[in-house]
């Protein structure tokens, strides 16, 4: 089975195109940017480290209003989504489509997570010179800003939890296939067969 | 509710060696407060914003006080009095401009008790903070000194981050422009660090003005022999002459070879929250002849960065006037 993508060869299956591996690693280094910017100085490790967190978490805007796009409109945005298959597969044992139970609810779980942090980013750099406006405090009152910097700082404490267990389950053996097509785009026919569900996510078709 | 002039109960403990210090400092962590004069300290304590469980005098301890001359330069004991620097001939004789410095520090009385660890190390007066705010310095999400309606006549031109603080040193400037160097120790070793990484602005550390940290302990100042003797000028610009922080001041120090300007040293106090030293100027009046028409181009090129709040505007001509007559003035 060929495919027609990039460096996929002969033999290969397509899982990932490169735009799409290129985005998730944009986003995983504006993440851990504006993780190790925010919380560093909190355990120590002093340096100017504002103006870094928020053009990056300008950049990480401008990824997320890609991908959503680009799922939206130019691939399968219910292959994500959990559906009562899913759901009769949690007692079967049957295999998933492109993406199983797990992943379908981590990213979930990912998505919230980061459009909360953007949205209550992007508000509080109403409270901050930035070459374009001159800091202005009294959009909201003091109770409410407390509310936007604690999402925000929950946002962040959570993003470490789950970057946790995202790493944990990429550096597992049983799931090396997917982290493998994660770099470099591709899984074999064997492993399209024993751990996925043809009627569910049809390689060759999307391909 | 701000309850003022009455302290709060602490412990106190008047250690009389160093390592008695540190292992104070070690054993009571965050809530220790260390004190030198307590000029600073004790506004805090009676306006009970500072409530520390033990409170660490250091002013026992007899190897962090006086003045002596080493192969490269002299050496400052942190807990040498402003005014022991102010009459020391070896001050007066090779850095002038630290013993003018000092000499415009608040009144005779508070520079008999003040020291110069502490005069560095002293927090920010913005009148927000002082009260007890919960600004951006204070850990809070907020500058209230940077609104429409903030009292700012007295905050910062340069470098604000968020917060618009500025230091109020005197001394601060001075030992910047004599490229000082501050020896931070505690009971895991010592580090030596330049002023411009002692003194650090809110970009990098909102809640405190210097790099010390709080297992650490300032005990010692170096004057490097490379500026003895050379060309000085301080001056300082306050509401009141005596006994009041400075709007704005200068200190100067400058190297001339054969009329020219060889080097120099030109740092301004009270426009940012770091002593802020004006390397641009530095350089656009190196080489050039001491006189007049250099004074005025250094002058004019030292506010190009400033950014004025709503009532501190006055600081920009009034920076430019003191740098002026910094450069024209400056004398061995």
């Amino acid at each position: 089975m060929s495919s027609h993508a990039g460096s996929v060869q002969a033999g290969q299956i397509q899982r990932h195109k490169l735009v799409d591996r290129l985005y998730h690693w944009v986003m995983a280094v504006c993440i851990l940017t504006l993780l190790a910017t925010s919380l560093l100085p909190i355990i120590g490790w002093k340096f100017a480290w504002l103006a870094i967190h928020w053009v990056t978490g300008l950049v990480l805007t401008v990824a997320v209003l890609f991908h959503i796009v680009r799922a939206l409109f130019f691939q399968k945005p219910m292959s994500m989504v959990v559906d009562g298959q899913d759901l009769q597969n949690l007692g079967s044992g049957g295999r998933p489509g492109k993406y199983n139970l797990a992943q379908k609810l981590y990213h979930l779980a990912i998505a919230v997570l980061i459009l909360s942090g953007i949205a209550s980013g992007l508000v509080m750099l109403r409270k901050i010179d930035t070459p374009w406006w001159r800091r202005d405090p009294y959009w909201f009152s003091d109770s409410s800003w407390g509310v936007i910097y604690s999402a925000h700082d929950f946002v962040a404490m959570s993003l470490v939890t789950m970057i946790i267990i995202h790493v944990y389950f990429a550096l597992r053996p049983d799931e090396w296939h997917l982290t493998r097509s994660m770099f470099r785009g591709w899984i074999t026919p064997k492993e399209y067969k024993d751990h996925f569900d043809p009627k569910r996510w049809n390689a060759e078709e999307e391909a | 509710m701000i309850v003022k002039d009455i302290m709060a109960p602490f412990e106190l403990y008047q250690p009389a060696q160093l390592k008695d210090a540190f292992s104070l400092l070690d054993s009571f962590g965050k809530d220790a407060w260390k004190m030198a004069g307590g000029y600073d300290s004790l506004d805090w304590f009676k306006d009970r914003i500072v409530r520390p469980q033990a409170v660490i005098d250091l002013t026992g301890i007899a190897e962090m006080k006086g003045i002596k001359e080493t192969p490269d330069g002299v050496e400052i004991g942190a807990l040498t009095t402003l005014s022991e620097i102010e009459n020391n001939p070896i001050i007066k004789a090779k850095y002038r401009l630290l013993a003018d410095a000092v000499s415009h520090v608040a009144s005779p009385q508070i520079r008999n008790h003040g020291t110069i660890g502490g005069n560095a190390s002293q927090n920010a007066r913005c009148l927000y903070f002082r009260y007890g705010l919960p600004c951006y310095r204070a850990g809070g999400n907020t500058c209230f000194a940077d609104t429409p309606e903030g009292i700012n006549r007295e905050h910062a031109l340069f470098g604000a981050d968020r917060c618009v603080a500025v230091t109020s040193s005197d001394g601060a400037p001075a030992l910047t422009a004599l490229d000082a160097k501050f020896v931070l120790q505690s009971s895991s070793g010592q580090r030596v660090i330049g002023a411009e990484e002692f003194f650090v602005g809110p970009n990098v550390d909102i809640l405190h003005l210097t790099a010390a940290k709080p297992e650490e302990i300032l005990t010692t100042i170096r004057l490097p022999s490379a500026w003895a003797g050379k060309n000085f000028y301080f001056e300082k610009v306050a509401d009141r002459n005596v006994w009041d922080f400075p709007l704005v001041n200068v200190a100067a120090a400058i190297s001339v070879q054969n009329g020219a300007i060889r080097e120099s040293r030109i740092v301004v106090g009270g426009v940012s929250a770091v002593p802020h030293r004006l390397t641009q100027v530095e350089g656009i009046i190196q080489g050039k002849a001491l006189e007049e028409g250099t004074a005025t181009l250094a002058g004019q090129s030292s506010t190009r960065d400033a950014r004025p709040l709503n009532y501190n505007g006055f600081k920009i001509p009034l920076m430019a006037s003191l740098v002026t007559r910094a450069v024209r003035n400056a004398t061995a």
